[in-house]
């Protein structure tokens, strides 16, 4: 349960990098003209499992864990089982249009820029 | 009775040259930063009863992307990615990127190279290495001195 509260920054500084991605999905980040690509890498989740929260300007996404089988495991590199990664976002961003789309592992959710904060040419009168 | 193993030492089954993946995925790169630990895939091996099994993660590819090659007791996964930069797209966080790799794993004497397959789901490739004559225990025997 310690593990649970300890925040990622804190678990990464003590159990390094590779300990850190094996249980939290790596994202992308990327931006466009008028909206904001997070892309997750999960990796043999189902989409089922995901869910993808708006609280303000937080946001939320994660997964429903599901009982621990109990492989054999030889080597494990990556367990997403259960994982929270949570974004504060930025203020351009209009929360209430936020969608996603699940595709091959990857999760791109799409933070689309609020009218005011679009680039826009002004005419001149 | 000498009961004779006949399971070789260091058989089992496991990434070739692990120790250098440990260094660069563990070691180097929480130093050098995650660049170098981006590019080669984790993987998780499942030993089960009738067969092993490797999961790469392997996310936003596709089936046709990946080659599998089965040569003599070597198993070799790679992937080449034609347009690896995507630099046209402004990142402003870069946690993983669709690198090409090529990954080798030691298959152990009781698999049937014959009929390993594999498949590709969420973003998983799935390698299914049966063992062969699961029925009875070949592996490790009792050899009875007439």
């Amino acid at each position: 349960m310690k593990q649970s509260t300890c925040s990622p920054a804190k678990r990464h500084m003590r159990h390094g990098m590779r300990q850190y991605y094996q249980h939290t999905p790596r994202v992308n980040v990327v931006k466009q003209a008028d909206n904001y690509l997070l892309q997750l890498a999960i990796p043999g989740l189902a989409k089922e499992d995901i869910s993808i929260d708006v609280n303000g300007f937080q946001l939320t996404v994660s997964h429903t864990a599901s009982e621990n089988s109990n492989f054999d495991f030889i080597n494990k590199g990556f367990d997403l089982n259960g994982f929270s990664r949570t974004f504060k976002l930025s203020q351009d961003i209009d929360v209430s249009k936020v969608h996603a789309s699940f595709d091959a592992g990857v999760l791109t959710i799409s933070l689309p820029l609020s009218d005011n904060a679009k680039p826009r040419t002004i005419s001149i009168q | 009775m000498h009961k004779i193993n006949l399971n070789p030492l260091f058989d089992e089954l496991r990434p070739v040259a692990s120790v250098f993946d440990e260094l660069l995925q563990g070691g180097l790169s929480t130093i050098l930063g995650e660049g170098l630990a981006t590019t080669s895939p984790r993987v998780n091996i499942v030993k089960n009863e009738k067969d092993y099994i490797i999961e790469l993660a392997a996310p936003g590819l596709n089936k046709s992307d990946f080659n599998l090659d089965v040569e003599q007791s070597e198993l070799n996964v790679s992937v080449a990615i034609k347009d690896e930069s995507g630099d046209s797209e402004n990142f402003i966080r870069r946690e993983y990127r669709n690198a090409s790799f090529s990954k080798s794993f030691h298959i152990p004497k009781d698999v049937d190279t014959a009929a390993i397959s594999a498949t590709y789901e969420n973003g998983v490739l799935r390698i299914a290495l049966p063992k062969i004559n699961t029925d009875e225990n070949t592996w490790s025997r009792t050899i009875d001195i007439n």
